[in-house]
């Protein structure tokens, strides 16, 4: 199964922690710093696994994308590879429900990033890997929780600050 | 969401913050103004949203949340979806550890399980799977399984429901009584929907681990299913990933086969191994681009790891070898990764090693490649296709790589080299040469264990003593000596020093000398262990007592207590007037009781529970057949088996003349001597010795070593080693008398079936009283034989020629490997066996010892070591004992055995039941059993 999600940019700074069993806030943090300490050394060329000696079993999976490391770490029965595939599946999930996703969409709409992942994760495992299908969980999501207080300071500006 | 103008300003806030501290204030700053505004009765719903989510935040960012549990029950329960959104994303993220907001969470997830509104059940659903609380599983449990099986329900609540399950039957395992919906979410691998599909099959893969025999189905649905997708391309176009159709529910699917055994139904299983060819071969042309590699590959891993698993199929696993070999060389990384250790699976169940040897070079190779990941991967390859052939390469390529390797790695690889040269060390001298190159460069690396063990194979082998002392004080001398290697060498010099007094610069005083020397710098446990030796240096050379002394007497004084106590206790002893107390306190040590290797308990601790239970484990083949002996039992029906009762009951009505038949059965096998005995009518005493030279005998016939025979002149003990079809037989004769035994000979003569042949040199001549010989002998079985050797010793004492006649324990029993088999595996093959033809031995044996749990226990270990895999659970009747082995003769072929024991305490009977390929060998394990009993 996995045991837990984490979104991280390449300062070490979290934008996503997740972890499908309830774990204590000092125990996330520290797992965040190992992880981000095995992680941000390894080259390029190197695979994107990596044992976590720490928990008994447990890998670290990853995948780069610009400023941010997207890690899963699962136990031995998930297969590398399709880790691999649905971290892929995750980041288009979120292009789309985004619409060309940048690290300021997630820092700010925390929320939502989890609720796409839940749709992708549930229980540690893995639910949905058709993207037309999140998007659309998601988008309905979106209709249902309609806006209380239409905000002034939308987010367009924040993006335009960003790149 | 819509954005929330407070939120965004917040995190915007925090984003500024130049430091650690300044975001500090800020968060305590506005963690006072929650807390106030949480005060406030009248506090909007969407407000509440706004603070919870920014202590959501907060604590993302490593601060500690402990209040807002109430406010996220009370957004929980609001009717407006986004704030029900937030308060389960809230729940589920900050620690829930009050009981009160427990309940609460409990009766909102209740309610809104049956909301008409699927989106809110979802959310619920979400939440479950999140939280663990064990009443939820005991009161939500039904009303999930419903929502997973209600045709009603649409496939979005399904996928989740599915999931939900599989969180709480793994949490709470006894709450949510899986046995009773386990075999109707079978089918939900065929559903058309591939998220549903890939959710049940999550599922499927845990329910068919506790019950396998409800969800015995699941394997041949998940065939079709495979074929579906694989071989007939029937899969909605949303699902295909790259051109690669739902690559996770294939491999979902292929992890699940792996869960049972090959299927028994030709068409399945011809299915079944035409996909895996379909897989391996449409991977054969590398996709250019990576993500559609990467998905192909996902699959086509998982399906050379379902080859290996069924083997059944030579051909297919040559090809999968040939496929790893590919991939180890791979200039991508992760494929290299992935080929190390799928390879490692291979060598953990292939028959012989050879294919994988084939890249033996490759695989050194790669514990220098540039990834640390894949350098681990070699490890565990290299520790798992290491055998008596390879092991010098592969022990001295570790050792060479241990100095440059990482410290994260050393460790683990210091004690696969230990374990590894201990368990295939042919020479004696290798093995002390290895470990204590391996000491003195993992030293630091490692624990205790290893030099603890260290020893004791030294002090259980005395051929080692003389080489070990050697290379001790070589050690000891060396211009650098590693702590770890000083504590060996001191410890052995210390018992075995005597061994080389004799030899050029190895005199007691030199020994002490070099003792002395590196003493000074090592630590303080080291100085104890090393005072230890000082001491025995007393005893075991009066001739330089006063030099120990003195080194003694300076640590009298020393700081440390343990130091300065045994300097004193030892000094003291040194210096009393008595002759036998020296000698009596530093006596030698005797050797350590045989027990479970400290380093293999290290290295299998690293692997702990976790919830998919592993299908293999890295090491040799063996290490894989018993950890499957260890996994708890599962339920299994098999066969109908006959009604014990009605068994005993017919065994009441059986002659007794049927159950002395066995007794003289088990007579007739130990020792012609005896057996003539025995019809020539015996004195009481004579009785009392035949009876014990059975129990000896009999005791050997599942024990690897003990006494064979104790007479008043000498005795008898026998060592016993397999590996079938080979041996080698210890025998060890002690002289009891108290004068010289002499004109010895020993001759052993066997059925041409069973090749013996000495392996020492010559037997000894004579024997001093109390004096001990040991022989050796290699025996090969070649064929089935029925008739144990014969060991004949004839010997002169006080002028009185003595011949003894003894009959060697050894058997075809013992030519059996223990092997496992699925439980569900055991029954099908027992009825297959008894269907095939009556090879068949059976008999009713009278056990009235067997009344407590100890004697229970005694009779697994019985049937364990006698060469049988105990198949847990395999049997309905918990009582009952099955056992999988195998015989291997070197020409005759091997035969499979199958072991049934069924106790009866109420009637004191037991009936054994074997079948084996081979009549023969069915006969002579019924027999060695009887005997066991017989003379328990």
């Amino acid at each position: 199964m996995i045991h837990a999600v984490m979104i991280i940019n390449q300062l070490g700074k979290p934008r996503l922690l997740k972890f499908y069993d309830q774990t204590d806030t000092a125990t996330q943090q520290s797992a965040l710093r190992d992880i981000y300490a095995l992680v941000s050394q390894r080259a390029d060329n190197l695979c994107r696994f990596i044992s976590y000696p720490k928990w008994a079993n447990a890998r670290i999976i990853y995948r780069r994308y610009a400023t941010l490391f997207f890690i899963f770490i699962v136990d031995h029965s998930e297969s590398e590879l399709g880790i691999i595939d649905l971290i892929q599946v995750f980041v288009e999930a979120l292009d789309r429900v985004f619409e060309n996703v940048s690290e300021l969409d997630i820092i700010f709409n925390f929320d939502e990033v989890h609720y796409v992942l839940s749709e992708i994760v549930t229980a540690g495992m893995a639910s949905e890997v058709n993207l037309t299908e999140i998007a659309r969980a998601v988008g309905d999501a979106r209709k249902l929780a309609k806006p209380i207080e239409p905000s002034r300071l939308g987010l367009a500006s924040f993006r335009r600050g960003f790149s | 969401m819509a954005p929330m103008k407070g939120l965004t300003v917040f995190i915007a806030d925090l984003r500024k913050c130049r430091s650690n501290e300044e975001e500090e204030r800020r968060v305590n700053k506005e963690l006072a103004n929650i807390r106030t505004k949480f005060k406030d009765p009248n506090l909007s719903g969407y407000n509440r949203k706004k603070y919870v989510c920014k202590l959501i935040y907060m604590s993302l960012l490593g601060y500690d949340i402990n209040f807002g549990h109430r406010e996220a029950v009370e957004l929980i329960s609001s009717s407006k979806y986004s704030e029900k959104q937030i308060g389960y994303l809230a729940v589920s993220l900050l620690l829930i550890e009050n009981d009160d907001y427990a309940r609460s969470v409990l009766s909102a997830l209740r309610r809104d399980m049956h909301d008409p509104n699927e989106w809110i059940v979802c959310l619920a659903l979400n939440a479950i799977s999140n939280i663990t609380i064990q009443r939820m599983a005991e009161i939500l449990t039904e009303d999930i399984v419903v929502q997973l099986l209600s045709p009603a329900a649409s496939v979005f609540t399904k996928k989740k429901a599915a999931l939900c399950l599989l969180r709480l039957l793994r949490k709470f395992p006894d709450a949510v009584n899986a046995q009773r919906w386990a075999a109707r979410i079978v089918p939900y691998l065929g559903h058309r929907d591939i998220g549903v599909t890939l959710a049940a099959a999550s599922l499927v893969t845990a329910l068919a681990q506790q019950f396998p025999d409800d969800t015995r189905k699941a394997a041949s649905f998940a065939i079709r299913r495979l074929k579906s997708l694989v071989v007939d391309n029937e899969y909605p176009t949303d699902y295909v990933y790259y051109k690669v159709p739902a690559p996770w529910l294939q491999i979902k699917l292929l992890r699940l086969l792996q869960y049972y055994p090959a299927p028994e139904s030709p068409e399945l299983r011809s299915l079944l191994l035409s996909i895996l060819r379909h897989i391996i071969d449409i991977s054969q042309d590398v996709p250019r681009e990576l993500q559609q590699m990467d998905a192909q590959y996902s699959i086509l891993f998982e399906a050379i790891n379902l080859g290996i698993h069924l083997d059944i199929d030579q051909g297919l696993m040559r090809e999968c070898a040939l496929l790893l070999g590919r991939f180890i060389t791979s200039r991508e990384t992760n494929v290299r990764y992935l080929g190390l250790e799928t390879m490692a699976h291979l060598a953990a169940y292939i028959d012989t090693l050879e294919p994988v040897k084939a890249y033996q070079g490759v695989i050194i190779r790669s514990l220098r490649d540039r990834d640390v990941s894949v350098r681990r991967r070699a490890l565990d390859l290299l520790y798992s296709m290491c055998d008596v052939d390879n092991a010098r390469v592969i022990v001295s390529e570790l050792l060479r790589h241990m100095a440059v390797s990482d410290a994260a790695l050393r460790e683990e690889m210091a004690l696969k080299v230990a374990i590894l040269t201990e368990k295939f060390a042919t020479e004696y001298s290798w093995y002390v040469d290895v470990m204590m190159r391996l000491v003195s460069l993992a030293g630091d690396h490692m624990g205790d264990e290893v030099w603890h063990r260290i020893v004791q194979v030294i002090l259980a082998n005395e051929e080692l003593q003389l080489y070990a002392c050697k290379i001790s004080l070589q050690t000891l001398k060396a211009p650098v000596c590693h702590e770890s290697a000083f504590k060996v060498s001191a410890y052995v010099l210390g018992e075995f020093g005597h061994l080389i007094a004799n030899t050029p610069d190895c005199a007691p005083v030199d020994q002490l000398k070099a003792l002395q020397a590196k003493m000074g710098a090592t630590s303080q446990a080291a100085r104890a262990v090393a005072l230890t030796t000082v001491g025995k240096f007393i005893n075991l050379f009066p001739e330089i007592k006063t030099l120990c002394l003195r080194v003694l007497d300076r640590y009298r004084s020393a700081l440390d207590a343990e130091l300065q106590q045994r300097a004193c206790e030892y000094y003291a002893l040194g210096t009393v007037e008595s002759e036998d107390l020296l000698p009596t306190v530093f006596e030698e040590m005797p050797p350590f009781p045989e027990r479970q290797s400290a380093l293999m308990s290290r290295l299998l601790k690293r692997e702990a529970d976790t919830e998919d239970q592993r299908t293999w484990v890295f090491g040799g083949r063996e290490i894989n057949r018993e950890r499957k002996l260890q996994k708890p039992g599962n339920v299994s029906g098999g066969e109908s088996t006959e009604d014990l009762d009605d068994a005993a009951a017919r065994a009441q009505q059986l002659s007794d003349s049927d159950v002395q038949n066995s007794a003289l059965l088990a007579a007739g096998g130990s020792g012609n001597e005896q057996a003539e005995a025995e019809d020539a009518g015996l004195t009481p005493e004579e009785h009392e010795r035949v009876a014990k030279s059975k129990r000896h005998y009999a005791r050997l016939l599942w024990e690897s070593d003990g006494i064979l025979y104790d007479g008043d002149e000498i005795q008898v003990g026998i060592v016993a080693q397999y590996k079938p079809p080979a041996g080698r037989i210890g025998v060890f004769l002690g002289n009891k008398s108290t004068a010289p035994i002499c004109d010895i000979q020993v001759l052993v003569k066997s059925d041409s079936a069973l090749a013996v042949q000495q392996a020492t040199q010559d037997t000894p001549g004579s024997l001093l009283p109390l004096a001990q010989a040991r022989l050796f002998f290699d025996v090969t079985c070649t064929r089935v034989f029925t008739t144990a050797p014969t060991l004949r010793v004839s010997y002169t004492v006080a002028g009185a020629p003595t011949v003894s006649e003894l009959q060697l324990p050894v058997t075809m029993g013992h030519f059996i490997d223990p092997v496992t088999i699925p439980v569900g595996d055991f029954f099908a093959r027992w009825k297959q066996l008894g269907d095939a033809d009556i090879k068949e031995a059976q008999s009713v044996l009278r056990t009235p010892f067997l009344s407590d749990a100890a004697a229970v226990q005694w009779l697994r270990s019985v049937v364990g070591g006698m060469g049988f895999a105990l198949i847990q659970g395999a049997d309905p009747e918990p009582d009952n004992i099955v056992g999988v082995g195998i015989a291997t003769t070197e020409v005759g072929g091997r035969f499979g055995c199958l072991l049934r024991v069924e106790p009866k305490p109420a009637h004191g009977l037991t009936r054994v039941t074997i079948r084996a390929t081979s009549p023969d060998v069915a006969r002579v394990i019924a027999t060695n059993i009887s005997m066991v009993f017989e003379s328990r």
